[in-house]
């Protein structure tokens, strides 16, 4: 509690701080000057070790302080040279050659080598690190089985350095997306000779994390990290692409509170904010007052209710389609969200470059009421009062409450709504102890398999209790499937089982809403809200 | 002379003195008729307290909505009068079984004394040193959620400072002279405390009872957010209150109101205190 309320006050004492007097000069008018841009990022982040983190406020760091052996074109997503300056792909798309740059350097000036990367991924595939994306490296030959300790020779894994700036990996099956993983903070490289260190290589919790002892290979390198109230990091001279950085230092401020977020932006503490959502109340005021800082994109994720489908009344396909059909989604986004989302009818988000899902069914009232009366109970008659799980929060409580609302009034059924904090709520919905819980994902890889792949029987994420022998047959045909057309085929049909079975019921597609000051230049909106600073620069207003 | 005195017992007395007090009397007023709106709320309240509007959305007060409605729709009128019902429950029943286990732990411990008096403040210690939220998560999660029992955990974890105020109080009256001729006139120890040193001790007993009562509505409204109290749709003034600060710059009415409602109860509570201990306190000479 007390530390909540610290975090909530003192971005407040802060901004009322510097925001009394006239003459004081602004984080963002400070930032033009000396080429610092100031970011708002949500939590505090627990620690930065690429191989053991999850959050998005700790990704959002590490994509500054560590590169890849690719990087992600801003607007186009299309996977470019990181570490690697070039890439040869095999005939069957199994097999690929990574030539490194010769002037990758780490932060202390050592060369970044193949080798490096080597060690990185036995690292994070090793059981003590435990990470929770290890599974990310799972598409590569032999890494599942030396997770889960049945080879213990890890030069039996598809990872090799051929030379010091030359790297193979051989995988599984042809994984169309893989240059996309490789930016993602689990394939990235860590220093061994530094880590070592400071302890053992492969124990999760070695302080080499700490500001004064942490090295990375990426543009920007930690200066200081004072719990609570900022991470700033400065330009890494030694980085291969000078040129391509605008900024000469970066400062995260951990505001968690969205009401304070919108303050500090607006009294000008902060360039922009990280987090993808802001306080929805807020949204119809920028559109009107302030439209060219608001910054609003569909993004490739998914907002859902999952059901617990090993209890009544949920056992029933019937029951949950007829839920499913029960939802006025338009009205949903348009009154309640309000950021701009989209309706959705399936789990996968749309891609007009890739694969987009069937619209199978619509919002029906009278076809949900059929369902129901099919499943024994006309007019929501015997039906036991059920409740909805949710992680405390604005939006999700009022999204329950207005899906509570609508049910009672289609179906005549009667709901509860039920509240917990984010570790209980998780907990609660791994041992299963409820009857319908909110859900999200957000997309780690463009591709319909990220989404798809959380309903495997045996997924750790899927915890509806579903399982569909045809569905995990279909997801395992599609990884090794050769062409798009067969593989996009093979997602329509999982598409297919998932609408008849429905064990989810899609709500609607997320969309990221931010802030940003108009000065902020070569900002692109994504749907993966991937936003690299390298590129970022200001177009300074000619006030003086 | 003799006469005239003769007919009016200390009740009738601190009656007529409580009713010279005008702000204590309106104030008294203004609770009775809440009480009253509380109980019969389901038959007079406009419209359903959990009716959405979407369409229609936050509106600012208007003939159809007198209190204006919220970011779904929702009516604020009877949001609020529904929300009393709860705060004013929580205030007064959670604050009576404070007030009833505090007063006896106290007195008793203060008049016994000795190593009684030390046992039973060093439990009054050891429950003070349990982080009350815990206490209450714990109870709350051991033997469910049930509103009632919502009102008597927060009940069971009021009363400390109470206890501790009322010893206080009893440990300076137990020595003097009206204790002692009461002991010499040979009342037994339960009539003493019950005529004596409790009547006495009134005045910081009703104070701190009416500091209790809105710490108590405060606190429901925090249990209510971490899912522990009661869950929306159903509201309170704490839970309207705490919604309505985040939307205070776009619809102002969502904060103001419930947070009028909640003053006013307040205020009106402690104008009522200050009267009744005025009027109770038995060292006001007859007039």
């Amino acid at each position: 509690m007390k530390i909540k309320l610290l975090r909530l006050i003192l971005p407040l004492v802060c901004i009322t701080a510097f925001g009394c007097g006239q003459k004081t000069e602004t984080n963002v008018e400070k930032g033009y000057k000396t080429k610092t841009l100031y970011i708002a990022n949500g939590s505090e982040p627990e620690f930065l070790d690429p191989h053991t983190s999850t959050g998005s406020p700790e990704n959002n760091i590490q994509l500054a302080m560590f590169e890849g052996l690719t990087m992600k074109d801003h607007k186009t997503l299309k996977p470019t040279p990181g570490v690697a300056k070039s890439w040869d792909i095999s005939e069957d798309r199994t097999f690929y050659t990574f030539h490194l740059r010769d002037n990758a350097k780490w932060s202390n000036g050592d060369p970044v080598t193949a080798q490096d990367f080597v060690n990185s991924w036995q690292r994070i595939l090793t059981p003590s690190i435990s990470g929770d994306y290890a599974y990310m490296l799972f598409v590569i030959k032999n890494a599942e089985k030396f997770y889960r300790s049945e080879i213990a020779d890890f030069s039996e894994v598809g990872i090799k350095a051929v030379d010091e700036h030359t790297l193979t990996v051989q995988l599984n099956n042809p994984t169309p997306y893989f240059l996309q993983l490789l930016d993602h903070h689990s394939f990235y490289p860590v220093n061994k000779k530094v880590i070592e260190q400071h302890g053992d290589f492969y124990d999760p919790l070695n302080p080499w994390t700490r500001p004064e002892n942490i090295v990375s290979n990426g543009a920007f390198k930690m200066e200081v990290w004072d719990v609570n109230r900022a991470i700033e990091l400065v330009r890494n001279e030694y980085y291969w692409g000078q040129d391509r950085i605008h900024l000469n230092r970066l400062v995260f401020y951990p505001i968690e509170d969205k009401l304070a977020e919108e303050r500090a932006f607006r009294s000008g503490q902060i360039h922009l904010t990280f987090t993808p959502q802001m306080a929805t109340e807020k949204i119809a005021v920028y559109r009107e007052k302030n439209p060219e800082a608001l910054h609003i994109q569909p993004a490739y994720s998914t907002y859902y209710y999952m059901f617990n489908t090993t209890k009544k009344p949920f056992d029933d396909a019937r029951v949950r389609q007829a839920l499913a059909y029960a939802v006025d989604r338009k009205t949903l986004v348009e009154k309640v969200t309000k950021g701009g989302e989209v309706p959705s009818y399936s789990l996968i988000p749309m891609d007009p470059e890739g694969y987009s899902p069937k619209t199978l069914f619509s919002d029906d009232i009278e076809k949900a009421k059929a369902l129901l009366a099919e499943a024994g109970y006309p007019n929501g008659e015997g039906f036991p009062t059920v409740e909805i799980l949710y992680n405390n929060d604005e939006v999700h409580k009022k999204v329950a409450l207005t899906l509570q609302q609508m049910w009672k009034n289609a179906l005549n059924i009667n709901v509860q709504l039920f509240n917990q904090e984010w570790k209980v709520y998780l907990s609660s919905r791994k041992n299963k102890t409820y009857d319908i819980a909110r859900a999200g994902w957000i997309a780690d890889y463009l591709d319909p398999s990220n989404f798809l792949e959380i309903f495997f029987s045996f997924s750790e994420n899927n915890h509806t209790g579903w399982e569909n022998a045809e569905y995990d047959q279909i997801l395992r045909d599609a990884q090794s499937a050769t062409t798009d057309a067969a593989r996009f085929e093979l997602f329509e049909r999982a598409n297919q089982i998932l609408f008849e079975e429905m064990p989810l019921l899609p709500l609607f597609y997320y969309s990221d809403v931010n802030l940003v000051n108009p000065t902020v230049k070569n900002w692109h909106d994504n749907v993966m809200h991937y936003h690299r600073v390298q590129d970022v620069d200001f177009t300074v207003p000619a006030s003086e | 002379m003799q006469e005239l005195e003769q007919g009016r017992s200390l009740w009738d007395d601190a009656l007529s003195r409580l009713r010279k007090n005008k702000l204590a009397m309106i104030s008294l007023c203004y609770l009775v008729v809440l009480i009253i709106v509380a109980l019969i709320t389901p038959w007079i309240a406009p419209y359903s307290y959990e009716a959405q509007d979407l369409i229609l959305g936050a509106t600012p007060p208007s003939s159809e909505h007198w209190l204006g409605t919220d970011s779904l729709g929702r009516d604020q009128l009877t949001r609020v009068l529904y929300g009393s019902r709860i705060s004013l429950a929580v205030g007064f029943t959670a604050t009576s079984v404070a007030l009833l286990i505090g007063v006896l732990w106290g007195t008793v411990a203060g008049f016994l004394g000795g190593r009684v008096d030390a046992f039973m403040m060093r439990v009054v210690d050891i429950l003070y040193a349990l982080p009350f939220a815990i206490f209450i998560i714990l109870l709350t999660v051991v033997f469910g959620r049930s509103l009632i029992l919502l009102f008597l955990a927060i009940g069971a974890v009021e009363w400390l400072t109470m206890a501790r105020i009322i010893r206080g109080q009893v440990l300076t009256l137990r020595h003097q002279e009206f204790v002692e001729a009461a002991v010499s006139m040979g009342l037994n120890r339960w009539q003493i405390i019950r005529r004596h040193l409790i009547p006495n001790a009134l005045g910081p007993i009703i104070v701190y009872t009416t500091l209790t009562i809105p710490s108590v509505i405060l606190l429901e409204s925090f249990l209510s957010f971490l899912g522990l109290g009661i869950q929306p749709p159903q509201s309170s003034w704490g839970s309207l209150i705490s919604s309505g600060v985040e939307t205070m710059e776009e619809y102002p009415w969502l904060l103001i109101y419930p947070g009028l409602a909640l003053s006013i109860t307040l205020f009106s509570l402690n104008f009522l205190g200050d009267g009744l201990r005025d009027a109770l306190d038995p060292r006001v000479s007859k007039d």
